[in-house]
Order: C-alpha cells, then sequence, then structure tokens
C-alpha cells in the first residue's frame, strides 16, 4: 500500500518545474520534500493533491492510478503555507467544512469537529473567528480542517513557514508526536533542513526539477550522494585531498575535524587559529591556511582545554573523513 | 487633557519641539486649503440647492415633489436602476471571478473593456447606442416593425446606463479576487467541496463587502446618470425623463426653485450613497 508518482513531469512554459521525478511513499510515512525555493517541491505536493496537472507521468494512490481523478475526490488533506482558512467562519465552521460538503449527517458533525479541536489543543476556540487566532493557532485549524475528513494522505506546504523561531520549534515536535497518534501518510515540503531532519522518516532532496537523494535524515546527512546535496546541507568545509594536487578539494563538515599540535596521521594540513568561540555544547574554531582558505573546526570541551587553543596559535587540522565528489556534468 | 509629565515624554527635547512647529504650520495650511477648496466646490453648491428649493416655501417644495411628472421621474429611475444594478452585479461578479481567479485567453482584453465606459464620455455612450440602435439603424428598424421601441424609451436608457456603469462592480470584485488568491478555493476544492460550493461558501462570502461596496456605487451612478440617458432618452416629460433629466426640464422651463426642490432628492440619494459607503468601508477593513 503506497502512495507513488511516476516519471512525472511539469514545465510552466519554458520553465521546468519537475524533470521526470519519481517518488514511493510507503503507508504511514512522512517525508519531507526538502529543497530551496523554486527547486519544484510545491509543483510537486499539488501534483499530489491534484490542484496541478502534470504534463507526463501519473500518480497512483494504493494502487489505484489518480492521475487524473480530481482533487475533491482524491481523498488528501492539505494545509496550505499561509493556512488558507475561511475567515468568514468560526473555527468550528472551517473545520466542519470538509464534512458538511460532502454531505456527513449532521449528528456525526459536532461530535467529530469537537474531537479533531481536542487533538489539535483548541477546545475552546470552537467559537472564534480565525482573525483571532494567533499563527500557530490558525495552523493547528489548518491541520484539524485536513484531517476531518480522514484523508488517506497528508499534505504539508511549508507547514512552519509563516512562524517564529520559538513556536515553529514546538509545533514541530507536536506536529510529530501528531503524526506517530494518527499515522496518517503524510508529505511535507519544507526548504529548512531542520525542518526536515527532525520531523521525517524519510527526506527527499529536490534541485531544479529534479530527486538529488532520497533516504532517512541520518544517511543524507552522512552520505550526501551529490556535491550540490552536500552543499545545499550546509555546514561545510573545502579541505585539501591528501595525496593530490593542491588544487583538489574535498568537503568535511565542522566536526570531522581533528585538531592538534604536532602533525599527524592520517595526514593533516597546517593552519592558523582565527577566532574561539567557546559558548556552547561544542567549541567553534575558525581556522585559515594557504593564505586566504578558511575552515571551521569543532571540537569539544575536554580536547580544545587540552589543546589550550588561542587566536593566532599554529595547529594541525587532519579530517577524519573527506567526500570528494565527481565533477559534476 | 495630557498631564505635563506625559507630555514630556513625547517632546523630549526643546530641538524637538522647535522642528516640529514648522511641520504643524504645514499641516494646518494643508488642512486649511482642503477645507477651503471643499467649501467652494461641494458645500456651497449643495447649501444653494437647499436655499433655492425652499425659496418659495415647503409647501412649494413639497408640490414640486409630488407632482405628477416629479412622480413619474422617480419611478422611471427606480425602474431603470432595478433593471441596471442587478443585471451590472451579475456581469460584476463573472468577469471579476473569471479574471481575478483564471488565466484565458483575451483575459487583457476583457479587462480593458470594463475599463471603456470610465474613459469614454456619457454622451457617446448614449450616441453609440443611437447609431447602434437608433430606428435608422438596421437593427433598430427591425425591432420598431416588430414594435419594440429601444431609442427614446426606457430601454434604451437602461441600456445607456448599464453601459456607462458597468466597470463599478466588477472593478471592485476584481481587485478583491486578486487580492484574496486562489488559495481558498483551492482548499474547498481540496476539502471535497463542488465548484458551486466553493462559490457560494468561500469565494462570495470572503468578497461580500466588496461587492456590496460596488452594487452602491454602481447604484448611485445608475440613478444620477445624465449624458448616456439624456441622449438616448428624448425628454418625453412624463414618460423618458429620469430625476436628473427632470431637473433640466425644469430648468428649462424657467421652474428655478421646482427644478432645485427634485434636485435636492438627488442630494439626499448621495447623502444616503455616502453614509452607506462609509458603513461598507468600515466592514472591508475589518480582515
Amino acid at each position: 500500500m503506497t502512495f507513488e508518482v511516476r516519471d512525472i513531469s511539469k514545465r510552466f512554459g519554458l520553465y521546468r518545474a519537475l524533470d521526470s521525478v519519481s517518488l514511493r511513499i510507503a503507508r504511514g510515512e512522512l517525508v519531507a520534500l526538502l529543497g530551496p525555493s523554486g527547486c519544484g517541491k510545491t509543483t510537486l505536493l499539488r501534483i499530489l493533491a491534484g490542484l496541478e496537472m502534470a504534463d507526463s507521468g501519473t500518480v497512483h494512490f494504493e494502487g489505484t492510478d489518480v492521475t487524473h481523478t480530481p482533487a475533491a475526490a482524491r481523498g488528501v488533506g492539505l494545509v496550505f503555507q499561509h493556512y488558507a482558512l475561511f475567515e468568514h467562519m468560526t473555527v468550528f465552521d472551517n473545520v466542519a467544512f470538509g464534512l458538511r460538503v460532502r454531505g456527513t449527517p449532521k449528528a456525526k458533525i459536532g461530535p467529530r469537529v469537537r474531537e479533531l479541536l481536542a487533538r489539535v489543543r483548541l477546545d475552546g476556540y470552537a467559537d472564534r473567528a480565525p482573525s483571532q487566532l494567533s499563527g500557530g493557532q490558525r495552523q493547528r485549524v489548518a491541520l484539524a480542517r485536513a484531517l476531518a475528513s480522514e484523508p488517506k494522505v497528508m499534505l504539508l506546504d511549508e507547514p512552519f513557514g509563516a512562524l517564529d523561531a520559538g513556536v515553529r520549534h514546538e509545533l514541530r515536535a507536536w506536529l510529530r508526536r501528531l503524526h506517530d497518534e494518527t499515522h496518517v501518510t503524510t508529505v511535507l515540503v519544507t526548504h529548512d533542513r531542520e525542518d526536515a531532519f527532525e520531523l521525517a522518516d524519510r527526506v527527499a532532496i529536490m534541485n531544479e526539477g529534479r530527486l538529488e537523494q532520497v533516504g532517512p535524515p541520518a544517511d543524507v546527512f552522512r552520505r550526501p550522494a551529490t556535491e550540490w546535496v552536500m552543499r545545499f546541507l550546509g555546514h561545510v568545509n573545502e579541505v585539501p585531498v591528501h595525496g593530490s594536487e593542491s588544487s583538489v578539494f574535498g568537503y568535511a563538515r565542522p566536526h570531522e575535524l581533528d585538531l592538534s599540535r604536532s602533525p599527524s596521521d592520517p595526514p593533516s594540513f597546517g593552519a592558523r587559529v582565527r577566532r574561539v568561540q567557546a559558548a556552547g555544547a561544542l567549541v567553534r574554531v575558525e581556522l585559515e591556511f594557504d593564505g586566504n582558505r578558511s575552515v571551521v573546526a569543532e571540537v569539544d570541551e575536554g580536547r580544545f582545554e587540552a589543546l589550550a587553543l588561542q587566536s593566532g596559535d599554529s595547529v594541525f587540522v587532519s579530517p577524519r573523513l573527506v567526500r570528494v565528489f565527481d565533477p559534476q556534468i | 487633557m495630557q498631564s505635563p509629565d506625559l507630555a514630556g515624554l513625547f517632546v523630549s527635547t526643546p530641538s524637538a519641539a522647535r522642528r516640529d512647529r514648522p511641520r504643524a504650520l504645514a499641516r494646518a495650511a494643508l488642512t486649511a486649503v482642503a477645507l477651503a477648496f471643499l467649501g467652494v466646490v461641494v458645500v456651497l453648491p449643495v447649501l444653494a440647492v437647499f436655499a433655492k428649493a425652499l425659496e418659495d416655501g415647503v409647501f412649494a417644495y413639497l408640490r414640486a415633489v409630488v407632482e405628477a411628472d416629479a412622480l413619474a421621474a422617480m419611478r422611471l429611475t427606480l425602474w431603470i436602476a432595478l433593471l441596471v444594478v442587478p443585471a451590472n452585479t451579475v456581469f460584476g461578479l463573472a468577469a471579476g471571478w473569471a479574471i481575478g481567479k483564471f488565466e484565458f485567453r483575451g483575459k487583457t482584453l476583457l479587462t480593458s473593456l470594463i475599463e471603456v465606459p470610465f474613459a469614454v464620455s456619457p454622451v457617446i455612450s448614449g450616441l453609440i447606442f443611437v447609431l447602434a440602435v437608433g430606428p435608422r439603424s438596421v437593427l433598430g428598424g427591425r425591432l420598431l416593425e416588430s414594435g419594440i421601441r429601444v431609442i427614446f424609451a426606457w430601454p434604451g436608457m437602461a441600456l445607456a446606463t448599464a453601459f456607462v456603469t458597468f466597470g463599478y462592480v466588477a472593478r471592485q470584485v476584481i481587485t478583491l479576487m486578486e487580492t484574496t488568491g486562489r488559495d481558498k478555493e483551492e482548499a474547498a476544492l481540496v476539502l471535497g467541496a463542488s465548484g458551486w460550493q466553493t462559490f457560494w461558501r468561500v469565494s462570495l462570502p470572503s468578497i461580500r463587502w466588496g461587492l456590496l461596496y460596488g452594487v452602491i456605487l454602481c447604484n448611485a451612478r445608475a440613478m444620477g446618470e445624465f449624458g448616456g440617458v439624456s441622449v438616448v432618452s428624448g425628454h418625453v416629460r412624463g414618460m423618458t425623463n429620469t430625476l436628473p433629466l427632470y431637473v433640466e426640464t425644469l430648468y428649462d422651463d424657467y421652474r428655478f426653485s421646482a427644478s432645485f426642490a427634485v434636485a435636492s432628492l438627488l442630494v439626499f440619494l448621495a447623502v444616503v450613497t455616502l453614509i452607506a459607503k462609509v458603513l461598507v468601508e468600515r466592514k472591508i477593513k475589518v480582515p
């Protein structure tokens, strides 16, 4: 039982939004489509919802081809980036909307809506207008509204995009718990690496209409498939690759760099400490080498104290792991 | 009343106060100019209307207003508004909906066409109808043969009024539909609503105040229309005179105070429109 897009392509005029994208999502899974703006992730979500038609390729829900099924009949729940709440209705009516237009008997609507409001922790808010709610509350109304008609799959477009950092963090954890309770298959679109890594079972990284890499967060983080993914995930250092021309560089993350006072094995390179930032769980050391190149290393407090590093000191940097990618064609 | 400490909070230094003085002066001067202009251009003429209307006393005023020809003009004005406003509302909704929510060929053309009545003098629009459906035109001739008189009768007047006023509702609806975007409609669709349910339950309620605003403006313009209607009416007293036309007829007959008495009715209409407009505007601002 899966949700699947096969070979989906979509153009808007000359702009290629999606270029033969295929993705399979298991039932109950939470998948994040991660990528910079304009990478096609929202278009893919809209194609799943039935709001956009692919130029080619097919969409399958649990074995049925729904490529040409209209949005209203697909049984998806969609939460828009700006929630798209019906401002002229109360919270209750918003959540009840999907049930009413589908002709659910009145007697069933009341209890179901109250149950959903309780689930999203908005018990006392049934009679409020959306304009009286905070951003986080509005998002929860949108979630309850989408969940009301028991969708086969939930689609969330930048669910935290419009929230400030504190609320964002809290809602992320809450959304994951909600997913663990409901087990509704969920696809969320985000440009935020933390959103994706913290929430998702699997992350699908997109760039210029193509899937760059799909996998569990840990895999994607440790073993980026391409140079682009490595750079996109951030925290990258370019370090010289040993045994090659000095112009060849590979990638290593700050915590993968060891520092010592003397040259060591595995091969190290000399650098000078530019700045030390000791506030945090790890100590951040900014280093420069080869004149104008710089790297950042993160070492734990014990190591930092043992080294007693100061700005201007000379050290040797030895990467535990260097990733070298074939030049992209 | 402001306490001295509070005032100190706002005007913290003497230099700030000095800088504020010229600004306050400029503000007062601008306000005075605006008010003086309004006084000369709006308030004085309106007062003159009432002064002239009541020149021969209250009874003469009332007699002028309930005269058979005046009542006929009122009936015709209301009748035309009753035909034109709903028609333009439906048209405006359809056009606004199409332009605001969809992409299609000829969208720019349709948008420009809606602006035409704002750009063309009403007299010209009246003449267009005389040329198109007048007695000497092919279409008008045919219609006359089958006993339908369009020009110099109320159907022509309604057409001219409709032409002059059709942009009012459409414009409002387009602006609103464009600013509200497609999100809410799409949300409704995904939730399982049909196109019809989406329109009645989501789109229409979310633009209702803006729509009403457009309808009010359209109605005011329809009832006050002079130029276009004047060309197609033929000024048959008691038959094809609307209120604005009747005001002119009376004036041309040298019945000045009666003319102003009828004109004052239009002033009342304007006041009611203004009040309604302000009330609705307030509703629109509440998100």
